[in-house]
């Protein structure tokens, strides 16, 4: 254990001070630009007289979540993507198999990009609901002066959206990782992973029952169906019923199984395999 | 025990080529081992095999009594710097020798500081490993491997892109840590720094062992070659066939009556060799030790090694 965990605080250092950081930031700019250009259109809109959506600042925050979700996402199939090939590349993998085991390096590796994952989500969070609540404070949404859904059920909602969202994220991460044990060359392994990555994403409507157990359904992406994207509807008013029977359960139980095996499987790789 | 490093039997192919053939080494504490090869020879192959990165096909190697497969157990006791550094070039100095902390486990600020002062890198502590030359990367790396005084220190060709002052500097920095009790071993093409300060030294060519022991006496075993001028020719060439002191030799020019040749010992007989042409009538002008260098040694036993294979 105490191996893993130097592995994970030499990763979480590697990742802090290496470009890693910027990868750290880029979810919260995200969030918060996506409020931004949100808040200045509906100033826009009301300059020219439109009639304005009453909006409370829930639906701010769940857009940000959702924008920050992606762009975390992308974060972590890159950071994961490079996670063991770029060291391979430059001797580095070579050099910390000889002082940790292999099993400690890759799941240290794993392990740093969920505490990665987590915090970028975290101060996306942060950042969002700052941002939202200065902007419209966190209300109940009412309905000429009715209240549809109180402030605490959307709390929840937003809570529920938060934690389902990082299962597919960190699976996503741990496929680029597998990804990363098997190719050669950094190049090689971000467009192995970007690339069939986004496709799924893109078509997966064309498959749509299949499509229930792949990780990537549920992972906060361009067209996706994670629950960030639900929250986005149900922060609106838009929709009444919460989340679907099983919605939630799936949403992370494919990821994390899917996970697991992912992990397993880099593990095997990376003991095979040469550094 | 004071064996430190053991390889016993080492067999490797890799891709159909036979790397390692039965290679043995032994590296004891407190010795400077050297691992002398040409380019393919099989040094690096060796090393990641004693390293745990490559299996072996047949045979076993231990480092501090430790299976090479479970080195990352005493990895604290161990110092290695791989052939090219094995750095992240996104770090700078000092969080390169922090990050090896942080992995072993240990607190950095003390331990970083003397690594960085003992190597005499200060000037560099700032900068990215990537922004460093080939030269001052060897530096760091070696501070790396030396930065928790290990018992044993592994090294794949650190003088490679140090310019002379530079090697030097490392060639004591690492006779000092041998006679502080640590076992060095070290691969290298560059015979003139190992010649002085090796305890060992093993030569690899086409991955077999073609010469293993300490320097002085390989050399010695080598027998001892000395240049000798006389006439006439053909009664100094009788003489010298005819000698059981000799190993061999060869005329390496002539002017008339007088040639000259380049004779091997097999041992301090080169009164005994004067004796014996001065008494069979020649005229000797010229007896000169040619005491030849590792260098040259080696370069002999790959061209012996060569004439022998299959």
């Amino acid at each position: 254990m105490s191996e893993i965990a130097s592995a994970v605080r030499a990763e979480l250092y590697r990742l802090r001070r290496g470009t890693g950081r910027v990868f750290l930031l880029l979810p919260a700019t995200i969030a918060a630009l996506q409020i931004g250009q949100e808040l200045a259109a509906e100033r826009l809109r009301a300059a020219g007289a439109e009639v304005l959506e009453p909006i409370t600042g829930f639906a701010l925050l769940a857009d940000g979540l959702r924008a920050a979700g992606g762009a975390l996402t992308f974060a972590l199939l890159v950071l994961g993507a490079l996670g063991l090939v770029r060291d391979r590349e430059t001797g580095m993998l070579a050099a910390m198999f000889t002082s940790r085991s292999r099993l400690a390096v890759v799941f240290g590796k794993a392990l740093a990009l969920i505490v990665f994952a987590v915090a970028s989500l975290v101060l996306a969070f942060g950042a969002s609901f700052a941002l939202a609540n200065l902007a419209r404070g966190m209300g109940s949404i009412e309905l000429e002066g009715v209240v549809v859904v109180e402030a605490a059920e959307l709390w929840r909602d937003v809570g529920y959206a938060f934690f389902a969202a990082l299962p597919p994220a960190c699976c996503a991460a741990f496929f680029a990782l597998t990804i990363s044990a098997l190719t050669s060359t950094s190049g090689a392994a971000v467009a192995m992973v970007l690339v069939p990555v986004v496709c799924f994403d893109v078509l997966k409507s064309a498959f749509p029952d299949s499509a229930r157990y792949v990780f990537a359904t549920y992972a906060p992406l361009l067209s996706d169906g994670s629950t960030l994207s639900r929250l986005t509807d149900l922060a609106r008013g838009y929709s009444n019923v919460s989340w679907a029977d099983g919605e939630l359960m799936l949403s992370c139980v494919v990821p994390g199984a899917s996970a697991c095996v992912l992990l397993m499987l880099t593990a095997l790789v990376t003991r095979i395999r040469s550094a | 025990m004071d064996d430190a490093i053991s390889m016993v039997g080492i067999e490797k192919t890799l891709r159909g080529h036979h790397a390692l053939r039965g290679v043995d080494l032994v590296v004891r504490r407190g010795s400077l081992t050297g691992l002398i090869g040409l380019n393919g020879a099989g040094k690096t192959t060796t090393l990641r095999i004693l390293l745990g990165l490559l299996p072996a096909d047949r045979g076993d190697s231990t480092i501090l009594g430790t299976s090479s497969r479970e080195l990352h157990r005493i990895a604290d006791r161990v110092g290695v710097q791989l052939h090219g550094g094995g750095l992240d070039p996104s770090l700078t100095v000092r969080e390169t020798l922090e990050l090896a902390c942080l992995l072993a486990g240990r607190p950095s600020r003390e331990v970083v500081d003397r690594a960085i002062e003992r190597s005499g890198i200060e000037a560099l502590a700032k900068r990215k490993a990537g922004k460093l030359s080939a030269g001052e990367r060897q530096k760091l790396a070696l501070a790396r491997a030396m930065l928790f005084d290990p018992e044993v220190l592994i090294l794949d060709e650190p003088l490679t892109h140090l310019d002379p002052g530079a090697a030097e500097a490392m060639i004591r920095l690492l006779r000092a840590a041998a006679d502080r009790g640590t076992a060095v071993l070290l691969s290298s093409h560059q015979l003139e720094y190992l010649d002085r300060v090796s305890d060992h030294v093993l030569f690899l060519h086409r991955g077999r062992v073609i010469a293993d022991g300490e320097p002085r006496q390989i050399l010695d075993d080598a027998g001892l070659d000395f240049v000798v001028g006389a006439t006439p020719i053909e009664t100094v060439e009788r003489i010298l066939r005819e000698a059981p002191i000799l190993r061999s030799f060869e005329r390496v020019s002539s002017d008339g009556a007088r040639g000259e040749w380049r004779v091997k010992l097999q041992g301090p007989h080169a009164h005994e060799l004067n004796d014996r042409l001065v008494r069979g009538g020649c005229a000797v002008d010229a007896l000169i030790p040619d005491r030849r260098s590792l260098h040259d040694l080696f370069l002999e036993r790959v061209r012996e090694s060569e004439g022998a294979a299959p």
